[in-house]
């Protein structure tokens, strides 16, 4: 009776609960966003008399497009997503689109396009999506639906992710030294070999007369230029030219990024206008876009089509906070993994924080005795030697409070989507609604606990050889999980918790703790920011930690087949014994506040 | 020592930002570009998640009228592992000028970027200020 009960409840959550909470109703009381400048208008320099050395060239690009991010102003940029109207040539015929959406993952590097024609009674008529990743191009039905392999598609739409202005920095980049610039008739060209395995050129006409000037609070004055006018690429016989005007932030009012998207573009194909289409509204805050590679288009490809085109993002990750996490592991190897008397790894002790290594790790600027500035390595060695310690580099647009909330926003976002939960094709949508809506639908912003796996590894663990006892400082939460075999609590017995209820067992010298019985209040997160990224209350999540000498390895893996199309897999990130004997501190309570939200950007 | 010590925290913010929650944007909610100072009685500290508050008694020149204020800061967290604590750095009763971000919608609140502590000493909590040395105005 109460087994057929709970199956009614979990079958009308599928079918009307989980349609419901695709797209709760949203307060419309938030404000549009803050400009960041207090002045912003167009300005006219005089042309050019020589050409801008490669680098310049590109900075000045890449600022203009607002992809360099943060104080060290590093390309943040990992995908997009702009919709557009306009027309298209589909299979030698111009039509009138009834939508279109591109989407662009750059780590692949990856593109989705997702059009339809109208059809005479303003319909839309047959959807056309078209993707590229890394060198396999296919067709789908519907994003992420039934796939045709096209292998006869890769060189052109390669062509086409290229094309883009913000592909236009990240190619160049790639091209390194090759990049070259020159002054023809008064305009800067930038030209490149295009990335492999396309055999290839760009020439990129840039406008650098037309700016946009920024005055700062500061009363400093910044410009936004190099917009890029045209672009031609070249591969065997095939000419592609796009050329773009008026540069705008196109995001929602309220949720403003300072990344610059053409609201015209027109792709030219060997002399003939492709496609005329404006863009009507952008996601430039590094939104879940996702191109997963169907079975069968990898088995239509070699293996070396995977990886034959080169990452479009800087090497090393990018973004704030994007390391791992204190490294260690050639020191840890040095020292003797202790056991416990029953011969499994001593997990006992209090591990990160304080003496772990999260604070003081960043490099710290400041004026040395002679008034210089300085980097110190270590907040300690500022302590010591400098007589004035900066917070941060300081450049007049990324000093700016809310530029700086903005380029903490993309470099979250960025950090995040390196590595995001793969969810059905059906809900792709309903995470970047979550995600834009985070400040008012994450449930941690009403205080709520964060749960597992959000709240991350323990700070203390406690063992025995029958149980593990889990201590977490954020809201003074702990876990008691059983090693002696044990399964878990019966279902009708268990509540549906934050936390779940855990059961664990040693295989070889990992700990593994299986946790269930979840409810569905919480999103998971890789590191803190959590964008969107929901679950039902049948997630399953395991986790691993194993100790190598003083350093403990502590990954999840979360399982939840309704939604996600993939289990999620995190870490191991390694977590250092903190040797400290400081206090335990009480994580004081979270009360909300009473001013409510008044945007929806996040940072 | 406090004056060293208190420096530091702008720093720690930035190095602690990564275990710390979801933030939503401050600077929406504050205005940091037209700090305010104000001064008066500290009656209350609310050492709380996700943002500290202090209470403080303000008198209003055009009225008279004493009002309450309510300040924010960071989270506790932060403070507490830069070695600010409640009862050792704000003990209620007594005086404190705060520069502060005045709140947007016009209430009596705001953002705390520089404490004066009852004795004098500064404590430097916000750090994108101008030439971003948490020092200014």
């Amino acid at each position: 009776m109460r087994a057929i009960a709970t199956a009614t409840v979990l079958l009308l959550g599928l079918t009307t609960g989980l349609a419901e909470a695709q797209y709760m109703p949203i307060p419309k009381t938030f404000q549009p966003s803050l400009e960041a400048a207090k002045k912003r208008e167009p300005i006219k320099n005089p042309p050019l008399t020589a050409a801008t050395p490669v680098k310049d060239t590109l900075y000045r690009i890449g600022d203009g497009l607002g992809m360099l991010r943060d104080i060290e102003e590093r390309d943040t940029i990992l995908t997009l997503d702009f919709k557009a109207t306009g027309t298209l040539n589909v299979a030698g015929q111009s039509c009138t689109l009834a939508n279109f959406r591109g989407q662009l993952r750059y780590s692949v590097p990856a593109m989705r396009l997702d059009f339809a024609c109208a059809q005479p009674d303003g319909k839309a008529g047959e959807r056309h999506v078209q993707v590229i990743a890394n060198a396999m191009a296919w067709d789908e039905l519907t994003p992420g639906g039934a796939a045709t392999p096209m292998p006869n598609a890769v060189t052109d739409r390669l062509m086409r992710l290229w094309a883009l202005p913000q592909s236009i920095y990240k190619a160049a980049m790639i091209a390194g030294d090759k990049a070259k610039t020159t002054l023809e008739g008064g305009v800067l060209y930038l030209s490149y070999p295009l990335p492999a395995p396309l055999n290839g050129t760009a020439r990129v006409a840039l406008n650098t007369t037309d700016a946009i000037q920024l005055t700062m609070d500061s009363g400093e004055k910044y410009q936004l230029g190099y917009w890029v006018d045209r672009v031609e690429l070249r591969v065997g016989n095939t000419v592609e030219e796009l050329t773009y005007s008026d540069y705008a932030e196109l995001n929602e009012p309220d949720y403003r990024s300072e990344v610059m998207f053409p609201r015209h573009i027109v792709e030219k194909r060997n002399g003939m206008v492709v496609a005329d289409i404006t863009t009507q509204r952008t996601n430039t805050y590094n939104p879940y876009v996702v191109m997963p590679v169907p079975a069968n288009v990898k088995a239509a490809f070699p293996a070396s089509a995977a990886t034959a085109v080169p990452p479009a993002i800087p090497a090393g990750g990018g973004g704030r906070g994007g390391g791992a996490g204190p490294g260690g592991a050639a020191a840890a190897a040095r020292v003797q993994t202790p056991r416990t008397a029953d011969g499994h790894p001593d997990l006992n002790g209090r591990w990160g924080g304080g003496g772990g290594g999260a604070v003081g790790t960043a490099s710290i600027q400041g004026l040395d005795k002679s008034g210089n500035r300085v980097t110190f390595a270590t907040l300690e060695e500022a302590k010591a030697k400098a007589t004035k310690i900066f917070a941060r580099n300081y450049t007049a647009r990324h000093a700016n409070p809310t530029y700086s909330e903005r380029d903490q926003g993309m470099t979250d976002r960025y950090r995040d989507n390196m590595n995001p939960p793969l969810y059905k094709p059906e809900f792709w949508d309903r995470v970047q609604y979550l995600d834009m809506h985070g400040n008012y639908l994450d449930t941690a912003f009403l205080c709520a606990p964060v749960g597992l796996p959000r709240i991350g590894a323990p700070i203390r663990i406690i063992q025995s050889p029958t149980e593990v006892v889990f201590l977490y400082n954020n809201r003074n939460t702990w876990r008691v999980v059983p090693t002696d075999g044990r399964p878990h609590g019966k279902e009708d017995d268990r509540d549906q918790t934050y936390m779940g209820d855990s059961v664990g067992h040693w295989d070889g010298d990992t700990l593994v703790v299986e946790a269930v019985g979840f409810n569905d209040d919480t999103w998971l997160a890789n590191v803190a920011t959590a964008p969107g990224w929901f679950h039902t209350t049948d997630m399953r999540v395991v986790e691993t930690f194993r100790r190598d000498g003083n350093t403990l390895y502590y990954g999840y893996t979360v399982y939840d087949p309704d939604v996600l199309s993939e289990p999620w897999v995190v870490g191991p990130r390694p977590i250092q014994l903190n040797t400290t004997n400081g206090p335990y501190n009480e994580d004081p309570p979270c009360i909300m506040n009473t001013r409510p939200m008044v945007s929806r950007e996040r940072g | 020592m406090r004056n060293s010590l208190v420096t530091f925290i702008a720093v720690a913010c930035i190095a602690a930002a990564v275990p710390a929650l979801a933030h939503h944007a401050s600077q929406a909610e504050f205005d940091k570009n037209s700090p305010k100072t104000i001064s008066g009685v500290l009656t209350r500290v609310q050492w709380t998640n996700p943002h500290v508050r202090w209470y403080i008694d303000v008198k209003n020149e055009k009225t008279g009228e004493v009002e309450t204020w309510m300040l924010q800061g960071s989270g506790p967290g932060v403070y507490k592992a830069n070695g600010v604590s409640a009862t050792g750095v704000f003990p209620i009763g007594k005086t404190y000028t705060a520069m502060i971000a005045p709140a947007r919608d016009g209430s009596n609140g705001g953002y705390v970027m520089t404490w004066t502590l009852p004795d004098g000493t500064k404590m430097d909590f916000w750090h994108d200020y101008g030439d971003g040395s948490g020092e200014k105005p």
